[in-house]
């Protein structure tokens, strides 16, 4: 990396002590986001994903989770060594958060503008009236037409693309320079969720926000991020640029995940062959075995892989896999 | 929001109805004749014949129950049986003590019990959790006039610092009124200020754990901000609904403790007026307790116009 | 079975929910569904695709009268079911299964996995306890489970093993048609895959017909023999699978597949984003219900609503300008 990274996470693990055992959902996690640029994790569920991300923020429910190792560092500074309050300072405002459930994300008692206000009154030093008319432009700047009318509206008189616009608006009221989206398209129909990839990409070029998307859909991630890092059970299997990442996947999971993916590209139907699934289930995140954590669904595997759980290898030219069959 | 107003009045009617008709029923299914406690059990036949006649209980029990709630909707609820004076005179005369007693105590449990309740609901699962769960246990268990008696024994005998009886109006002399409310307010109140705090903790943890506290803290907001502005006004709701149902119990209380205080309200008045067999005084006041009671009940339903903002837009689309 | 008729016929298949309403006020009504008509055959599967509003979801449970339609006629293996009675339409109810979307709350969580599958066959056959509990663990390994799930409760499970459980309860009275909502939506893509494959194979192994239900247009690809488009209520396009995806008539079906994120950079085409929201089905735009977005609208799309015609070979759209 050229320039200096804007946010560096070193071996990150973040642990949930349950009453079944201690859930490794971020094992040994480490990556780099420089300013501006727009990363995408990929995964399926208990993946460690999302976690990864409230980690940053700092917003792991405590108990029964915890950060029990590694460093971030943000813009220099090191977030898990900042006090509460000093942590305060930077949610939302240097690094903001948008998440999956824009019906469930909004408080239903609060109009939208004063949820609005709040971020900016809370961050910025500006008087009421100017968080006001500071709402009211985020608003227009995200697309929502009437700004004036809707902003004195409550998120249950607005459509789930709506209220994820308001939501993506008090994310960038501040400013800030990451923004992390835990999938924020998901819930949203497919025509929708085209609007909001657009208005994300743009935004972000316009402002030179960073962003991390986090998703589970393959083709989100391709059409909207330049790298991609895929998780599997808490560790990062691989990572690459999204043209190298899809167009040749070199980690057993990532290729399987393709393969078993319906697409419109494709020509696969029913009636001309199987899908090529993944056999099995992810792993039990309180008991992971010694080896490779893929080794029970890789259809690649062989009995090295029983050996120890191999490192994250940095190949020349520039992509990571953690596999045996690329050391 | 005007048309859930009156929508809820419109309930109202009926509700009020069946009420009169069930309190007229209860009076009249007390065991004994009323003619026996005014006049005792040796009183002549021709006494008794006019003592009836006077009190109009020789008539068909309907046209008593048309005559009676004729009068109630005219504000006349008869007269007392002891007095000779009106009941709806006697009842006004006594409510602004109970109101006073009321009042103070809502007020007093309400804020202890939402903020014991928060409190219980933030640190979930540690020690304070676990006490404010045991007095609200202890609050809702124990027997009204127990707390009483004891607040009496140590806060008025063991050391004197409040009276244990009698009422000073607060237009009079507000600290001595203050005084005497003290220990009232406190015993009517600890039984719902449990209730209370129960609910308001369940509530809490419920709001605690939905998606916009994990948004509103990714806004960088602080714990308390979240805990008090987002999912506090959120439990409001529920927590006002409660209140308003729970207030029966109170005035259940209420008579009880100004029995012990010697406080003079409709509560002490309803007592004495059971044990001198005054009847029209007992359905005269039970029946105002009761429109009362359901009036209190409409306040708390309008009130989520302002708590709920789906309400007072018409449920909007 | 005479392999001409269809295996189910629905013909102008309405319904309306009625909404808000007060002692002052009558209800106003959402039309979830308006006039819609379609053919299933036998082993054959159709797909219902739509976004929120289409009234996808609410066909399918039409269909099985689990909710009650305003009016239309349903017609399945020659009965008219729209106008059964209750005791005959719970017979027919043993042909025509659903598998829902969520697989944490189709299953009665008290029940052991075992009763949860033996109860069709209480309720629809005379089977011994014995006799049933045979065909209970059968189907379970059918399905990839083994014979000792049988024994424990849903919670002990993940998703994809929780649909699986509820596909074995669908087939195990062998029925002639599944109408399937949903059924991966909520899956991770590895199990999403393994799920898919089992409903094929068990369409090619019990011959059955499915209604599958989606908003997924890649998965909807790889599964339907045939689809239909679905806009607010209504449909919009009809046509076999190969002819849709290749050669999407209907304005709204071509938004709708290039807004589909596509991951193979090559093939990506050029977008085209849709203006607004979605309307509310309680609303409904005059004339076209697209045409307020349809970026082809003319005059008379504002006054009429266009019928569903063939546009060529079969291919149905119903579009003024097409």
């Amino acid at each position: 990396m050229k320039t200096k990274p804007l946010l560096e996470v070193r071996n990150l693990k973040t642990h949930f002590f349950t009453y079944n055992g201690v859930a490794k959902a971020v094992d040994d996690v480490s990556f780099d986001i420089a300013p501006g640029e727009m990363v995408g994790i990929v995964g399926e569920s208990g993946s460690g994903k999302s976690v990864t991300a409230r980690s940053v923020m700092r917003i792991i429910p405590s108990p029964p989770g915890k950060i029990v190792g590694g460093s971030i560092a943000f813009d220099g500074r090191a977030l898990l060594e900042l006090s509460d309050k000093q942590m305060q300072d930077v949610r939302g405002n240097q690094i903001s958060m948008i998440f999956q459930e824009p019906m469930t994300a909004l408080n239903p008692v609060y109009t939208v503008g004063y949820q609005l206000r709040e971020v900016i009154l809370k961050h910025q030093d500006k008087s009421k009236a100017q968080a006001f008319e500071l709402a009211e432009e985020m608003l227009r700047l995200v697309g929502i037409a009437s700004p004036d009318q809707r902003i004195k509206e409550y998120p249950f008189q607005m459509s789930g693309g709506m209220r994820q616009r308001v939501i993506i608006a008090m994310a960038l009221a501040c400013r800030p320079k990451l923004i992390l989206a835990d999938e924020p398209t998901t819930a949203l129909d497919v025509t929708i969720q085209a609007q909001i990839l657009k208005l994300i990409r743009e935004l972000s070029d316009e402002l030179g926000t960073a962003m991390l998307l986090i998703t589970h859909d393959l083709g989100v991630s391709a059409e909207t991020v330049g790298r991609v890092l895929v998780m599997y059970a808490g560790q990062v299997v691989e990572e690459a640029s999204t043209d190298d990442l899809f167009g040749n996947p070199l980690h057993p999971y990532t290729e399987g995940l393709m393969t078993s993916m319906p697409s419109l590209a494709s020509d696969l139907t029913k009636d001309s062959g199987r899908l090529i699934e993944i056999p099995g289930v992810v792993p039990n995140l309180t008991n992971l075995p010694g080896n490779c954590y893929f080794y029970a669904r890789c259809p690649k595997r062989t009995d090295h892989c029983l050996e120890q759980i191999p490192e994250l290898k940095s190949l020349d030219n520039g992509r990571k896999v953690r596999c045996i069959l690329y050391e | 929001m005007l048309r859930y107003i009156l929508n809820r009045i419109i309930y109202l009617l009926p509700v009020l109805f069946i009420m009169s008709l069930v309190v007229f029923s209860f009076i009249h299914l007390i065991p004994g004749d009323p003619v026996d406690a005014i006049l005792g059990l040796n009183a002549s036949d021709e006494a008794r014949a006019a003592v009836r006649k006077s009190l109009g209980l020789d008539r068909n029990i309907v046209v008593q129950y048309i005559s009676w709630i004729g009068g109630v909707v005219s504000g006349d609820f008869g007269d007392s049986v002891v007095t000779g004076e009106p009941v709806l005179k006697l009842i006004l005369e006594k409510l602004p003590a109970t109101l006073l007693l009321a009042f103070a105590s809502i007020l007093v449990s309400v804020f202890i019990a939402v903020f014991a309740g928060t409190i219980a609901a933030v640190n979930k699962g540690n020690w304070t959790d676990m006490s404010v769960l045991v007095l609200a246990l202890a609050g809702i268990s124990v027997p009204v006039f127990w707390i009483a008696i004891l607040a009496v024994l140590a806060f008025s005998v063991t050391w004197p610092i409040f009276p244990s009886i009698g009422y000073v109006s607060p237009l009079e002399d507000p600290i001595a009124a203050l005084r005497h409310l003290t220990l009232p307010a406190l015993c009517m109140g600890a039984a719902l200020a449990g209730a209370i705090a129960r609910m308001t903790r369940s509530e809490m943890i419920e709001q605690l754990g939905k998606d916009y506290i994990i948004t509103a803290r990714a806004k960088g907001l602080s714990p308390r901000e979240v805990t008090y502005r987002h999912a506090l006004r959120n439990s409001l709701i529920t927590v006002v609904t409660f209140t308003g149902l729970e207030l029966g119990t109170l005035l259940g209380g209420a008579i009880i403790v100004e029995t012990i205080f010697a406080w003079p309200g409709l509560g002490l008045t309803a007592i004495q007026s059971i044990f001198s067999r005054d009847y029209p005084m007992v359905q005269g006041i039970v029946l105002f307790l009761a429109f009362f009671f359901v009036f209190v009940n409409l306040l708390v339903d309008i009130s989520y116009t302002f708590l709920n903002p789906q309400i007072r837009l018409d449920n909007g689309k | 079975m005479n392999n001409t008729t269809p295996l189910l016929s629905v013909e102008g298949l309405n319904k309306a929910f009625p909404v808000g309403g007060s002692l002052f006020k009558k209800p106003a009504l959402l039309h979830a569904t308006r006039d819609v008509s379609f053919t299933l055959n036998a082993g054959e599967t159709l797909g219902l695709v739509g976004e929120s509003g289409s009234g996808k979801s609410t066909i399918g449970r039409c269909i099985l009268r689990l909710h009650e339609p305003t009016s239309g006629k349903v017609v399945f293996d020659g009965t008219v079911i729209t106008t059964l009675s209750p005791i005959a339409m719970k017979a027919m109810r043993a042909k025509m299964q659903i598998i829902f979307q969520d697989p944490y709350g189709s299953l009665t969580p008290r029940m052991k996995i075992g009763q949860i599958l033996a109860e069709p066959l209480k309720i629809h056959t005379t089977k011994s306890a014995v006799e049933r509990r045979e065909t209970v663990l059968e189907m379970l390994t059918h399905v990839g489970m083994r014979a000792s799930h049988a024994d424990r409760y849903p919670h002990e499970f993940s998703g994809g093993q929780r649909q699986r459980i509820a596909i074995a309860r669908t087939l195990i009275m062998r029925p002639e048609m599944i109408v399937a909502d949903e059924a991966v939506s909520a899956l991770d893509v590895s199990i999403q895959a393994q799920i898919i494959n089992l409903m094929v194979d068990a369409q090619r192994e019990y011959n059955l017909a499915y209604l599958f239900i989606s908003h997924d247009l890649s998965v909807v690809k790889y599964m339907v023999d045939r689809v239909a488009v679905l806009y607010l209520g209504s449909i919009v396009e009809m046509a076999k699978r190969d002819d849709l995806y290749r050669t999407p008539t209907h304005p709204y079906t071509q938004a709708l597949l290039s807004a589909v994120p596509r991951v193979n950079k090559a093939k990506r085409a050029e977008k085209t984003y849709l203006s607004g929201e979605i309307p509310s089905p309680l609303n409904p735009p005059k004339g076209c219900p697209f045409g307020p977005r349809c970026s082809r609208v003319i005059s008379r799309c504002k006054l009429e609503k266009p019928e569903l015609r063939d546009v060529g070979g079969g291919h149905m759209a119903a579009c003024h300008v097409v």
